[in-house]
């Protein structure tokens, strides 16, 4: 499989690790588009992208923990219960693993982003400014969560105005990062067709 | 520190936090920097400067619970709580009472056992390093002469100098020592380079300890020594402390990379492996590049991924930073707990405990408990508004599974009815952090005895309770039964002046008439609606009063019977007044609204009226009210003319102003005086 072809695989996965990451909804408290499918989809991402950008490589440990994570959480859902909220010490390890995995895993995508036929550089900086808002925006919701003493609530945060214009903020860039990685994939496809034609000529 | 309890409270919060760091650390070793590695240790040292459970609030895992349910359960004691002044053993002069007195006195003697011997093993270098000096002078940096201090010494400190220059570094005063296998900054004030003598020592191995003594790596060496001391028992606090150490070396490793490069970097590694053999003592006040086989091969390991750690993780790394300091810096209150079982500390004794330790921050929160512990007929509930004297009966109570009756003062003939909720009326501040007030209670409808009367009536409890601070908490002590008395519903909704319960009286008197007001306030921390089972029963320790206030009042005739039919209209406008000093003589005026029934002001309307229809009245926000009222054939000698009630405030009027009309005229403007001894029962 060409360079092109395994990078394209790989932003699909991504692209579509973060569509189900971020949208879902659910029926009684189900969620019906699983938030541990999406970072299996990271986990595939990670497997296809690593040969372009080895620092991908050390995200895997954490994405596979934040996966366990969330199929506990989806499976303790369908009986009404969470895993958060009890041992603050487990909550805010998994806080900083989220906060970090996204960070970086957006940061190398970036990095990969500059090498895309088309665009490169201008979507590397897309990506790098909605990770520096989002990591931003997470960051002031965890501490305010952690200040308010709101232990069971570390994954959502608190409640107020100035949660819901934060959450705006963070819908509209979450937006940004999955458009933006879709178009990424095209180019790439694009790519790997061209490269493709070349090798059968 | 002051005994045991408090040393466990302050090593086990400091064990928590150590946890989560060694944690975090082991998560991102390869994805974080060694400069990274060694400052999030200062989370830890943040905690060991500040005491455990400072301003009531615990440290990621709710440790004063523990430590009081293992003092109640080992000692039996309840009426005390643990509280660490300082985080160091301070002095405390009396007899060793009990074992855990025992182990605290060990423990101190250990803390001074470990200072003393790391400061004298200190002193004692430091000695044997001025033997060396031809002439003994440790200012550091002055330049000997060859004929001062030897030609090789004259040649090493130059070299030395030669490299500290190099790398734009500061020099230090250097001596050769015999025996040495690995050379070692010592001394914070007048620091030293040690070599070791007749070896020649590698300008890496230099630049590395003059990096050591740029960044002061010798005052971090010398608090990791007094945090090890003062936690000297605590395993898990030593190993962290093996640990910073390490990741200090390795820091300067980086530091000694930056300024390298290429095959010198190589170089710095291979200088590393020899001296995997060297034998190594930790040291107070001195810092070394060799620090044990073990540790010198992470170092290398750590070496080989310079340069490899992801790229611009400075930003998330100051974040991830941000979000484990908060937990440490705030805290969590221990109440965010009240009314959950605790997953980990179940039990009679841990429930006691836990009442013990909440504590009630305001006035409003210790009189919200109270009242909730008496709905909830809730010993627990009961203590955390308790002063501590009454811990050990409450305790004891409970755990022999005593009925909250059997209680002094606490005996009500059928069980108070949850769901109407309680006022605290009158609530009077007597001095400073002092209230008291008359807490109200409806008994339950359903169970109202015989001798209570006809199922139907609405029957209530009252108390006179009395709320003060002890220490940093409040507690409510009730200051006698409760008394039962037949009432309106209203009671627990607002005050309207009725005479089912105490007030302040205010009276005047005029030629046949007196007249007499009687405000009430009835404060309570809002509950209704907050959960969605109604009313919420669970106690707000942290709670704020809303406050309303309501008054009546009511014209009393005392003049001649003869003489009642003289008087055929009479009305009148009043108002409540909070300092009469900035009332003025038009006070007055404005207090009847204009087109009220077709009235202007001081106009007091007698024709047209059906007879029976002519009463009207109003009152406004401001705490003023009116009222007019055709006499038919005779009146009672007491009559209500006026009042109102809503949301008020704990501040009791100066007085009441009126003005009083009879038959269409001026009769008086007497302004009724505050009675002593009102307010409450037995004032």
């Amino acid at each position: 499989m060409g360079d092109k072809m395994l990078q394209y695989r790989g932003l699909t996965f991504a692209a579509w690790g973060y569509f189900f990451l971020n949208f879902g909804f659910s029926i009684d408290g189900i969620q019906l588009l699983p938030e541990f499918v999406g970072y299996l989809l990271l986990l595939f991402a990670i497997g296809a992208l690593f040969k372009e950008c080895r620092n991908l490589l050390l995200l895997r440990p954490l994405c596979i923990v934040l996966a366990v994570v969330s199929t506990l959480n989806w499976v303790l859902a369908l009986a009404s219960r969470e895993l958060g909220g009890h041992i603050m010490i487990l909550d805010i390890l998994v806080a900083v693993a989220r906060l970090y995995f996204h960070f970086q895993f957006l940061t190398d995508i970036a990095a990969l982003a500059k090498t895309s036929p088309k665009r490169g550089e201008v979507l590397s900086i897309r990506l790098r400014r909605c990770r520096t808002i989002c990591t931003m925006l997470n960051t002031a919701v965890l501490a305010a969560a952690l200040a308010a003493g709101k232990q069971g609530k570390i994954y959502y945060g608190a409640g107020g105005y100035t949660l819901i214009l934060i959450s705006f903020v963070k819908f509209v860039t979450t937006c940004i990062i999955i458009l933006t990685l879709f178009e990424l994939r095209g180019h790439f496809k694009r790519a790997s067709g061209e490269e493709g034609n070349r090798n059968n000529t | 520190m002051k005994d045991f309890w408090s040393f466990l409270l302050q090593t086990l919060t400091v064990s928590g936090v150590a946890v989560l760091v060694l944690c975090v650390k082991a998560m991102f070793r390869d994805k974080f920097s060694p400069r990274w590695q060694f400052w999030i240790w200062g989370l830890v040292a943040l905690t060991m400067v500040v005491p455990a459970g400072f301003s009531g609030r615990y440290t990621l895992i709710n440790w004063p619970l523990l430590v009081e349910t293992m003092k109640s359960y080992f000692t039996g004691e309840y009426g005390t709580i643990t509280k660490v002044a300082a985080p160091i053993p301070l002095p405390v002069f009396g007899e060793l009472e009990n074992i855990f007195d025992w182990i605290y006195g060990i423990y101190v003697v250990g803390v001074i056992f470990f200072l003393v011997r790391y400061f004298s093993l200190y002193f004692m270098l430091r000695l044997a390093l001025a033997r060396i000096f031809k002439k003994a002078d440790f200012r550091a940096g002055k330049r000997y002469l060859p004929e001062d201090v030897g030609q090789e010494d004259y040649r090493v400190q130059k070299f030395v100098d030669f490299v500290a220059d190099k790398y734009h570094l500061s020099s230090c005063r250097v001596v050769q020592e015999e025996g040495l296998e690995s050379a070692f900054i010592c001394g914070l004030f007048r620091p030293v380079l040690v070599l070791p003598a007749g070896l020649k020592t590698d300008e890496k191995v230099i630049l590395h300890e003059l990096l050591h003594l740029k960044y002061h790596d010798v005052l971090w060496g010398l608090a990791i020594c007094l945090f090890r001391s003062l936690h000297w028992c605590n395993p898990l606090i030593w190993a962290c402390a093996n640990l910073a150490g390490n990741n200090l070396e390795s820091l300067c490793d980086q530091r000694v990379l930056e300024r390298l490069s290429g095959e010198e970097r190589r170089d710095y590694g291979r200088i590393l492996l020899e001296m995997t053999g060297v034998k190594y003592a930790r040291m107070p006040g001195t810092s070394s590049v060799a620090n044990g086989g073990k540790n010198i091969r992470r170092r290398i390991v750590a070496i080989t991924r310079f340069k490899r750690y992801p790229a611009g993780m400075g930003f998330v790394s100051g974040c991830i930073l941000l979000v484990l300091s908060v937990p440490l810096i705030v805290g969590t209150k221990p109440e965010e707990a009240l009314g959950k079982s605790h997953p980990l500390f179940g039990g009679d004794v841990a429930e006691m405990a836990q009442a013990r330790i909440i504590g009630c921050t305001t006035i409003a929160g210790a009189f919200d408990t109270y009242a909730k512990a008496v709905l909830n007929r809730n010993i627990p509930y009961l203590a955390i508004c308790a002063p501590l004297d009454r811990q050990e009966f409450l305790a004891k109570t409970f755990l022999s599974k005593g009925e909250f009756d059997s209680l002094k003062n606490m005996a009500l003939p059928v069980p108070p009815d949850p769901s109407a909720g309680y006022k605290i009326y009158n609530l009077n501040e007597k001095e400073e952090d002092v209230f008291e007030g008359i807490l109200v209670l409806k008994l339950s409808d359903s169970l109202c005895t015989e001798e209570m009367g006809e199922r139907g009536d609405v029957w209530f409890g009252a108390q006179s309770v009395l709320a003060k601070k002890q220490g940093d908490r409040f507690v409510v002590i009730p200051q006698e039964e409760f008394i039962i008395f037949e009432g309106d519903a209203w009671l627990l909704r607002i005050p309207l002046g009725g005479n089912e319960l105490p007030a302040w009286n205010y009276k005047a008197v005029t030629k046949d008439f007196s007249f007499t007001m009687r405000w009430q306030t009835a404060a309570c921390v809002e509950n209704q609606g907050i959960s969605d089972d109604g009313y919420d029963l669970i106690p707000q320790p942290d709670g704020e009063f809303t406050v309303y206030s309501g008054y009546k009042v009511m014209a009393h005739y005392i003049g001649k019977p003869e003489d009642k039919c003289r008087y055929e209209q009479f009305g009148h406008v009043g108002r409540v007044v909070w300092d009469r000093t900035k009332e003025t003589k038009d006070s007055m005026k404005n207090i009847v609204p204009e087109g009220i029934f077709g009235l202007g002001k001081y106009e007091i309307d007698r024709s047209g009226r059906e007879p029976g229809h002519g009463t009207f009245s109003g009152s406004s926000s401001d705490g003023s009210s009116y009222g007019t009222l055709p006499y038919g054939e005779g009146f009672s000698d007491e009559f209500v003319i006026g009042g109102q009630g809503g949301n008020g405030k704990l501040e009791i009027p100066d007085c009441y102003m009126m003005e009083i009309y009879i038959n269409n005229k001026l009769y008086a403007d007497p302004i009724l005086e505050l009675l002593e001894g009102s307010g409450g029962y037995g004032r």
